[in-house]
């Protein structure tokens, strides 16, 4: 496995570790894969997550990039206040012209944990190279979440579904019982439950910040699945990101593709989380491959 | 390719070694200091945890006048290699490889380490071996290995009664299950690097009394300065035992800016 660091990007200032694919038999350029931050973590991921994921694509014949962006890991932070929303988008969007400047990379595919799975499939949505997304435990990407009053609401309805959910129907209802026998729970968490079920839910119809409706969401996302990017939810069954999921997309949640992992938590910490993880981004890969091989031999024809 | 405005940047790349090591080499901002400083990362979750800590810290010595050198262990982070890569040995040579690559990249001259938990270990280790060695900074170094590895089964088992994941895959049987050996906080414990931390037992070494030393301790358990030898030493309490606690969140991560300025104050001390 040959790795490189590479200075990319806007300025090329951020940084960027690659996994080189094997050199490809036909010659053509490789897909690259993109990992985008997950949360605070610079780009190894939750446990190093991302350094196996990428090493494992670039064996599938990836290109596989794990970035920084802008104030994460080990790139510099902006001087310009640019929301970083915007700015990781705009970052990761100018990362792919420079991979298709020096590698002659022409599809891509963007994957993240957390907040790295909303921003790949924001990334997804403007841009056209991206035919895959794998969304890793995504919350909040299903509405704009910069609109204040209804993220504060969903998440604390979330939460409710959550801690219900844990109790009544999940792997996990033994070892949640006896953390409320022993009450060791998180009463921050439990508060903001609570007062979850005060809150009238206001509409998600509507956008007030930077990102359009839930509604609009869901049809970006039935156009992108229509026309063949291999967007893939995963969720992890301990983790309160499923119950937005379905809280959000109530009966269309059967039309987005996910996978639900039982027995794991949010960032997939005993190890045999993440090698179920693995077969999973590796079948995702594959298919993905497959869509984009079969699309070269249609054009080709 | 646009241009955005951005902080002072860093220089990633790889060290050529046996396993090919990762680093990331951020320039004094200020007139040069003669002194370079290598920065040692602790292991595992704490590893996770401190990176940010460790960024901020290596942007501070810049200002400050330092270039500064991060780098990942063997087999750990974007450094190649696997668990089974590795020993205490190991590691301790890579933070020889790391100083000649940051020594190399910059000049020779005089150089100062930081490490932390097991990174000051390290450190520590490799000291003796470093020459022009001027200033060591060792925050809550771990010389007991034997209670380290305790403290790793431990938040282990902490983890798995707080998170909500299962120890084992759902109807795997448990002979497979433990089969998989031991791990701690989303990291494998292979058996080689168990017992040589079951035999760790760090006292320091007269090569290390040579530099300046700046002890630093946050946590109860932390071992006292060198026995008789606490002239040559600085020391700086600062006791957070919050700092230490398991918690799962994406956002975790530790920054103590307290002890950052610390470390960059003493440094420009003892660093002229």
């Amino acid at each position: 496995m040959r790795e490189t660091a590479l200075l990319t990007g806007p300025s090329h200032a951020l940084v960027a570790v690659l996994s080189h694919p094997q050199a490809a038999a036909s010659g053509r350029p490789p897909p690259a894969a993109l990992f985008l931050n997950a949360g605070f973590q610079h780009h190894v991921g939750p446990h190093d997550i991302y350094v196996r994921l990428a090493r494992e694509l670039a064996d599938l014949g990836f290109l596989a990039v794990r970035l920084d962006c802008s104030g994460l890991g080990d790139s510099p932070a902006r001087t310009d206040n640019a929301p970083p929303e915007q700015s990781h988008l705009s970052e990761a969007r100018a990362v792919m012209d420079d991979l298709a400047a020096r590698f002659g990379c022409r599809s891509f595919v963007s994957l993240g944990v957390c907040s790295g799975a909303r921003d790949s499939l924001r990334l997804a949505f403007l841009d056209e190279r991206v035919r895959g997304a794998l969304l890793i435990n995504p919350t909040e990407h299903l509405h704009d979440d910069t609109a204040l009053q209804l993220t504060s609401s969903l998440r604390a309805r979330t939460l409710r579904r959550h801690y219900l959910r844990l109790l009544l129907r999940s792997s996990f209802r033994a070892q949640v019982l006896r953390q409320v026998l022993r009450g060791d729970f998180d009463t921050a968490l439990l508060g903001q439950a609570l007062r979850g079920l005060s809150q009238a839910l206001p509409s998600t119809a509507t956008s007030e910040g930077l990102f359009p409706s839930t509604a609009a969401i869901l049809g970006q996302l039935r156009s992108l699945l229509k026309g063949g990017v291999n967007v893939q939810h995963v969720y992890s069954e301990g983790d309160q990101a499923i119950d937005y999921f379905y809280l959000l997309l109530g009966r269309h949640a059967r039309e987005v593709p996910h996978i639900v992992v039982r027995g794991v938590n949010h960032t997939f910490t005993p190890l045999w989380c993440r090698d179920r993880l693995s077969s999973i981004v590796s079948h995702w890969a594959q298919e993905t491959l497959a869509v984009l091989q079969s699309g070269r031999e249609g054009a080709a024809q | 390719m646009s241009q955005m405005p951005l902080a002072p940047w860093s220089e990633p790349f790889f060290i050529d070694s046996q396993f090919a090591l990762y680093g990331c080499l951020s320039r004094a901002l200020t007139s040069t200091r003669r002194t370079a400083v290598l920065l040692c990362y602790p292991w595992g979750d704490e590893y996770q945890r401190f990176h940010r800590a460790f960024r901020q810290l290596a942007l501070l010595l810049n200002g400050a006048g330092f270039t500064v050198l991060r780098f990942d262990w063997t087999g750990c982070g974007d450094s190649a290699g696997e668990p089974a890569d590795w020993t205490l040995e190991r590691w301790r040579q890579d933070a020889l490889t790391a100083a000649a690559a940051l020594r190399e990249r910059t000049e020779a001259r005089p150089l100062a380490v930081v490490g932390l938990r097991l990174g000051a270990t390290l450190a520590a280790l490799a000291a003796p071996a470093l020459p022009d060695l001027r200033a060591l900074v060792l925050w809550d170094v771990v010389a007991d290995g034997a209670a380290y590895l305790r403290e790793l089964r431990k938040l282990q088992r902490t983890m798995l009664a707080r998170a909500h994941v299962l120890e084992f895959p759902p109807g795997e049987p448990t002979q497979e299950a433990h089969a998989r050996g031991e791990e701690s906080l989303g990291f494998p414990l292979p058996p080689r690097l168990c017992q040589e931390l079951d035999a760790l037992r760090w006292t320091g070494s007269p090569s290390v009394e040579q530099a300046r030393c700046l002890w630093i301790t946050t946590r109860s358990d932390a071992p006292p300065p060198l026995a008789g030898q606490s002239a040559a030493h600085d020391c700086f309490d600062l006791p957070s035992p919050d700092m230490w606690v398991w918690r799962e969140a994406m956002s975790r991560t530790v920054v103590p800016r307290l002890i950052l300025e610390r470390i960059v104050s003493w440094l420009s001390e003892a660093c002229p």
